[in-house]
């Protein structure tokens, strides 16, 4: 107890440099748990933009089709029959949407500026895809009208608006030579410029009319009542060898960002370490400022082990008020920022669509990174300190009386 | 003595690739064609009619089945347009689709309506003779001479009675192996052995073949020059 009042007294003998000390720790937890919890939104918002525009929770294809989905194989086609609908599990599925991905040459005179066409079912995507809530101009599609919406990046390259006639010419499933005229109904921004600038939907059921595919679909996205259960509903769907079933988490992006979370675990420690650095200086200052007083500590009989605790707990009191500093400093701003959201569209309006992040990053604390990043700020704090504190241990109490 | 009389009798490839030329090449024709496409063992079949005047004009339009009725194409010199009834106008194609699969075929637009004398295109080789199904034939191997062949080399057997081709064999410049054209069924009209049903193979398709069935071919025969207009390909 006496060693708890004596390292509180102690913190204030140099104010300044245990605010020093602590400030920087706090600094750190402040970065540390504000750049977790953007990684998370980061994260978050593109699994969101994958689940809604690219995959659903699970994509069904062909696994021909999956082989040689970069040349958009409209020929890997397949039956949307009751069996097919039936192989679904239905308890864990909320929505079943086909849709039809074609690449065409849009332009007036000649073909030239390559687009990507989606089929898709107006009403089943509202809830998917949600486009209707991203149009900037117009109205949303309708099933079985020649209607299209387009990307706003693709309607300002094709100098069209609202009300013009988009023609589509493209390809059937069979290779023959196949178009049709469509109303420009609405424009849509999602904020990825890749997307935005070679994207368009039309009505799932004139598309499989244009492209010779009636009554079948290349790729069906599933969303379910809980996301958290997609590799095992994935598991469960038995459509046979032909079929390739793919949870949205084997997303190769989405892959490659949680792999990068071993990187950003090194660049937290590093932020960690230069903090610390600080406290280590800090301890050996005090160790060496007060041999004397720890000579005549020792020479009064305080053991080792009472040195190294009061010394360990003047550490830990300055690791638990910079990481409680730090601590609140980073939750505050990864709340306001959680709320606030990072409007990144000036990178994101020129990002790819291989990289749908954007245009608007919400931070995503969560208990766990705001706890987690407490603990740690105190643990290495500790464990940092330990090393110049174990240099007291090693003064002679007759050597360090000499000293003046 | 006798070497000296063989050597007198026999033909250059040269010659007899100007024979298949001018067996071939017409100054105009028009024709009704057939077409069965296997695919991974599914038959499709198509027709359509053609009109074509020496090698700068060739005008087709499809009339079966119901899905691809009227849609045409157009070839006036190095540009061609197509119409697709749905679109209801004429949409110009760029060059690197006439070598691209028509109509979902072993055969490219350019293997339909090309219509030049090969002798100006390819330097030629006579490499000898070999019997196709019974018949004699010459073996010759062609090699682009120009840029703008649709096929680097080709090498092309030809009966020596009818001078015709029976068997073509299209490669690229690599040496790979695309095409593989047979002729079984020729018609004689006027000065002309004209080929009438063809089978052509692409050999960097799987489980693929084509039959060409030409009927009613008229040749050398005059043709409205309106036909090769964007007009009359964009007419209702």
């Amino acid at each position: 107890m006496n060693l708890f009042r004596l390292a509180y007294r102690n913190f204030f003998r140099n104010t300044r440099r245990s605010l020093i000390s602590g400030i920087s720790v706090a600094l750190a937890i402040t970065a540390i748990i504000f750049a977790r919890s953007y990684i998370r939104g980061i994260f978050q918002n593109m699994s969101g933009n994958v689940v809604k525009l690219v995959s659903g929770h699970i994509t069904i294809t062909t696994k021909e089709y999956e082989r040689r989905e970069r040349l958009i194989p409209i020929a890997e086609s397949f039956e949307l029959s009751e069996e097919f609908y039936a192989s679904l599990p239905e308890k864990d599925i909320k929505i079943v949407s086909p849709r039809i991905k074609f690449g065409v040459l849009l332009g007036e005179e000649e073909l030239s500026i390559p687009a990507l066409g989606y089929a898709i079912d107006p009403e089943k995507e509202r809830d998917i895809a949600g486009l209707q809530k991203r149009l900037v101009a117009g109205t949303y599609l309708r099933t079985g009208e020649r209607d299209a919406i387009l990307g706003k990046g693709l309607a300002e390259r094709l100098n069209m608006t609202v009300g013009d006639t988009l023609t589509v010419i493209t390809r059937t499933a069979y290779d023959s030579p196949t178009g049709l005229n469509f109303v420009i109904k609405g424009i849509f921004q999602i904020g990825i410029g890749g997307m935005d600038r070679s994207i368009f939907y039309i009505p799932l059921d004139v598309g499989q009319t244009m492209l010779d595919l009636e009554g079948r679909t290349t790729e069906v996205v599933i969303l379910l009542n809980d996301p958290n259960k997609a590799v095992e509903v994935a598991r469960s769907i038995r459509l046979g060898n032909d079929y390739a079933v793919t949870p949205y988490l084997y997303n190769p992006v989405l892959r490659w960002v949680n792999l990068a979370e071993v990187i950003y675990a090194f660049f937290y420690l590093i932020i960690l370490l230069v903090a610390c650095s600080a406290i280590a200086n800090t301890m050996l200052m005090i160790v060496f400022e007060r041999t004397k007083e720890i000579g005549m500590m020792k020479a009064l009989g305080l053991n080792n082990l009472s040195i190294v605790g009061l010394l360990t707990i003047e550490a830990s009191i300055i690791g638990v008020v910079g990481s409680f500093i730090g601590t609140i400093g980073g939750t505050i701003l990864s709340y306001w920022l959680k709320y606030k959201g990072i409007d990144i569209s000036m990178v994101s309006s020129t990002a790819s669509a291989d990289m749908p992040f954007g245009p608007i990053i919400y931070v995503a604390p969560t208990p766990f990174i705001i706890a987690t990043g407490f603990l740690v700020g105190l643990l290495v704090t500790v464990i940092v300190a330990l090393l110049p504190i174990s240099r007291a241990t090693r003064i002679n109490p007759a050597k360090a009386l000499k000293t003046i | 003595m006798l070497s000296v009389i063989v050597l007198l009798f026999a033909q250059t490839g040269t010659e007899i690739l100007e024979k298949v030329d001018d067996n071939t090449v017409v100054t105009s024709w028009s024709y009704r064609a057939k077409m069965t496409i296997s695919l991974g063992g599914t038959i499709r079949e198509k027709e359509f009619i053609g009109y074509a005047i020496g090698k700068e004009s060739a005008y087709m339009e499809f009339t079966y089945p119901a899905r691809d009725k009227g849609t045409r194409f157009l070839k006036i010199g190095d540009e061609m347009w197509m119409y697709i009834p749905t679109v209801e106008r004429a949409t110009k194609i760029a060059g690197h689709m006439l070598r691209q699969s028509m109509m979902g075929s072993d055969f490219s637009y350019d293997d339909i309506v090309e219509n030049r004398r090969l002798i100006e295109l390819y330097d030629v080789e006579l490499t000898g003779t070999e019997d196709i199904e019974g018949k004699e034939c010459y073996v010759l191997q062609l090699t682009a001479k120009v840029p703008e062949t649709s096929y680097y080399s080709r090498r092309m057997w030809v009966d020596k009675d009818i001078h015709a081709a029976v068997k073509v064999e299209l490669y690229a410049k690599s040496g790979k192996l695309l095409k593989e054209v047979t002729t079984s069924e020729f018609i004689s009209v006027s000065n002309y052995t004209f080929p009438t049903q063809i089978k052509m193979v692409n050999k960097l398709r799987r489980d693929t073949y084509t039959e060409l069935k030409l009927e009613d071919v008229k040749l050398d025969i005059n043709i409205p020059d309106r036909i090769f207009t964007k007009a009359y390909l964009e007419r209702k």
